[in-house]
């Protein structure tokens, strides 16, 4: 069942919207990619945005931070996403990992707690990195390093921030079945921590795994799907 | 787990910038530094300093005095300023400066100041300037005396200054511009570009119109329209002139640094996004051509369509214009055909006007070498039975023009050729290959060949000479040689995997075509030339690589 999204969805009692998202509207090249896309995300949401490829999941996700340029209205904690406070809130996750090669792993955390100001997050994502199975190779520079593991860094760091809001950009591709898991718990347990996750993906069964809020993007408009049940 | 509280307000310190820079600077040289000494090899690079250091002591040393001075550049040099200062507010739609994707997602999208964040590019992109201005505006320190009659001591250091602040004020026009929508910051930068272009432009306009309008500095405006013109110091050996630059930098400098205090432009993170990637491409074609590799390895399409993102141009997620699809049971040689037409047809206009210019003057110089031209010799009133054969006189001269004609032809039709296509193990037999990429390309030039033709035909009356050989004879040899360059460029570029675009297989297929006119000349039995460039052609056509 699906209801469009112009209808605000039903908010938690008692929780105010974390991220409001407002008729917001994505376009390049002159053709429509997103088209009045409207919702809000509450502390403890954790979101799956559907779509099949093309369909603009990407491309709305990175409006919502401020790489491509949109209409309409975008604030996180009452605040414009794009501006200075609301960058110390959220954390984004691109599908291609951004890293650099000239950066060991360990030295990839403690720039991460540097420039996010949260000095455990250093310890945190060196936990997230062991987890993944990487504790091994702190000292080595990521540019030596698989499409999967290059991702689990990247994770980590995400994860290591602890932030209010975190948006993940095809999260689950190039991770074995063991680190899927894992960030399947690690998602649910930082929306459980009161945190809001907005994630991509196409995969039905993870739909089922994380039984989240489900936004689907069909031809460029944004409708609001029951979840399924959890596994 | 528990998500992060609020973090307490208050500036941000540059500790993770500093973090990041100290460890990647440093390293990311030392790899640059080992890539070249594994590239070029730096025997090689020290080889070449070493000419340049001749090249340059020697240049100065034949530095004369001329016997009579040229006159005053000071009009000149104002009048190159203010064109300076209009194309920096023109280009005013994208960010001189920009973040790679990196520093993009990991800093630009975090809590840190923009300034902080920024500083490195900018500093990097302003040190080459201000060393070109250095370089430059010594040079001209040195040439000054000798040409002009002018002492200019503290040349270097004023356009240094210059290039400063040319690279502030293309920041501020770019934050200023209309298209960043309504902020503080763009009101502020709006304002700053506004006040600085009048400072500059003022000055420069009023010596511009002093020196080349009437006629000399003289006059009682002169001396205080001196003073504040930011280019004085190219002129007149004062250290005086360093003010008004140094006032330049200073304002825009500190004004860049007001509009990066809290918060990046709304349009800098995507429009760094595109050109981050726009930038890979062309650094990627530059390590490419400097290891040997080629000029356009690059997606050419790619970066059109890159560059249309970035100003929202239509031809980001679709093509501007398309050719008919060729039929669904048609051969293979019309796909191959339809796919490099299809990349020439989608070409920007003005690019694409080009190529046809590019190829029409190509045409006409072949044509002019086949001796469908007006023959020099002829102006010289050579008797008829001297003038050379087809294939071997005419404009250019003798079988050398040839060479040079199919050069240019070879350059030109590297453009027409479209996409590589790589058989491997696809079903598509090397000639099928060949015939279809170059169908398009030997098909335009063809159709060039009677506007050309028209052109040289005119071109002869109005100089009342003769053509250097019959018409017919004349148009088979220019036709064979399109031919023979257009498709043994195709064939040696897909044989040898070497890039169309680079000199070694368009001076290859340049030399076959001149081959028979080269040597049946030189050999003494000219009038072969036509003849052997049929065979030539029909051999080239039929070899399966």
């Amino acid at each position: 069942m699906t209801t469009p999204s112009t209808t605000t969805p039903e908010r938690r009692p008692g929780s105010a919207p974390l991220l409001r998202v407002a008729e917001l509207r994505v376009s390049l090249g002159g053709v429509p990619i997103v088209e009045d896309a409207t919702f809000e995300l509450a502390a403890g949401d954790l979101v799956l945005l559907v779509g099949p490829n093309g369909a603009g999941k990407s491309t709305l996700l990175r409006a919502l931070v401020g790489l491509l340029p949109s209409r309409g209205d975008v604030e996180l904690e009452g605040r414009t996403a794009a501006g200075p406070s609301a960058r110390e809130r959220f954390v984004f996750v691109p599908d291609e990992p951004a890293l650099y090669e000239d950066l060991t792993l360990r030295e990839h955390a403690r720039f991460n707690a540097l420039v996010y100001r949260d000095p455990e997050a250093d310890e945190r994502a060196l936990t997230w990195l062991e987890r993944f199975g990487l504790g091994g190779k702190l000292d080595e520079f990521p540019a030596t390093h698989s499409r999967g593991m290059r991702q689990k860094l990247s994770l980590s760091l995400a994860l290591a921030l602890e932030q209010p809001l975190t948006l993940l950009d095809e999260p689950f591709n190039g991770l074995d079945l063991a680190a899927q898991e894992l960030l399947a718990d690690a998602l649910r347990g930082l929306a459980a921590a009161g945190g809001a996750v907005l994630l991509t993906g196409h995969q039905q069964e993870l739909a089922a795994r994380l039984a989240p809020r489900l936004l689907a993007l069909e031809d460029g408009r944004l409708v609001e799907e029951e979840g399924q049940p959890a596994a | 787990m528990s998500v992060r509280a609020a973090p307490a307000r208050g500036a941000t310190a540059p500790s993770a910038v500093a973090y990041l820079r100290r460890r990647t600077v440093g390293r990311a040289a030392d790899a640059y530094r080992r890539w070249i000494g594994r590239a070029v090899g730096w025997w090689t690079v020290l080889y070449l300093l070493f000419w340049v250091v001749v090249f340059a002591v020697a240049g100065v040393e034949s530095l004369a005095p001329l016997e009579r001075r040229l006159p005053h550049p000071g009009g000149l040099f104002a009048l190159a300023g203010l064109v300076a200062l209009l194309a920096a507010g023109l280009g005013g739609r994208t960010p001189p400066v920009i973040l790679d994707r990196r520093d993009l997602y990991r800093l630009g999208l975090g809590p840190q100041r923009p300034w902080h964040v920024l500083r490195w590019r900018w500093l990097v992109k302003q040190a080459s300037g201000v060393a070109a201005a250095l370089l430059l505006g010594g040079a001209w320190s040195l040439v000054a005396p000798a040409w002009f009659g002018l002492s200019a001591p503290y040349a270097a250091p004023a356009l240094a200054l210059l290039a400063w602040f040319l690279l502030g004020y293309r920041w501020l026009a770019y934050v200023g511009h209309p298209r960043q929508g309504p902020s503080a910051e763009r009101r502020f930068a709006g304002g700053a570009f506004g006040v600085l272009t009048a400072l500059t432009v003022m000055p420069l306009a009023g010596v511009a119109t002093a020196q080349l309008l009437l006629g000399g500095a003289s006059g009682p405006f002169a001396d205080p329209l001196s003073l504040l013109d930011p280019l004085g110091g190219l002129t007149r050996a004062t250290p005086l002139t360093l003010v008004v630059p140094a006032l330049l930098a200073l304002a825009s400098h500190l004004c860049v640094r007001r509009t990066l205090a809290h918060d990046w432009p709304p349009r800098f993170a995507p429009q760094s996004l595109v050109l981050s990637q726009v930038q890979a491409l062309r650094t990627f074609e530059l390590m490419a051509g400097l290891a040997g590799l080629g000029g356009r390895v690059a997606d050419e399409g790619e970066k059109r369509r890159l560059l249309d993102a970035l100003h929202d141009r239509p031809g980001a997620t679709r093509p501007r214009r398309s050719l008919p699809l060729p039929g669904r049971r048609a051969p293979q040689w019309l796909a191959l055909a339809w796919r490099t037409a299809s990349a020439l047809y989608r070409r920007p206009l003005l690019r694409l006007v080009g190529a046809l210019v590019a190829a029409a003057l190509a045409v006409t110089s072949l044509l002019g070498a086949s001796g469908l031209g007006p023959s020099l010799r002829g102006l010289a009133a050579t008797p008829a039975a001297d003038l050379p054969a087809a294939g071997m006189g005419g404009l250019l001269g003798d079988a050398f023009g040839v060479l040079l004609a199919g050069l240019f032809l070879a350059r030109v039709a590297a453009g027409l050729l479209g996409p590589a296509f790589e058989t491997g193990t696809r079903p598509v037999d090397p000639l099928t290959r060949a015939w279809g990429r170059a169908l398009p390309a030997l098909l335009l030039l063809t159709l060039l060949v009677a506007p050309a033709l028209l052109g040289l035909r005119w071109l002869a009356a109005q100089l009342g000479a003769p053509l250097a050989a019959e018409t017919l004879p004349g148009l088979i040899g220019a036709l064979t040689l399109v031919g023979l360059v257009v498709l043994s460029l195709e064939k040696y570029a897909s044989w040898s995997g070497a890039q169309a675009s680079r000199w070694e297989p368009q001076l290859v297929a340049a030399l076959l075509a001149a081959l028979p006119a080269l040597l049946l000349n030189a050999l003494g039995v000219g009038e072969w030339t036509l003849l052997t460039q049929l065979l030539l052609l029909g051999l080239v056509a039929i070899l399966p690589v």
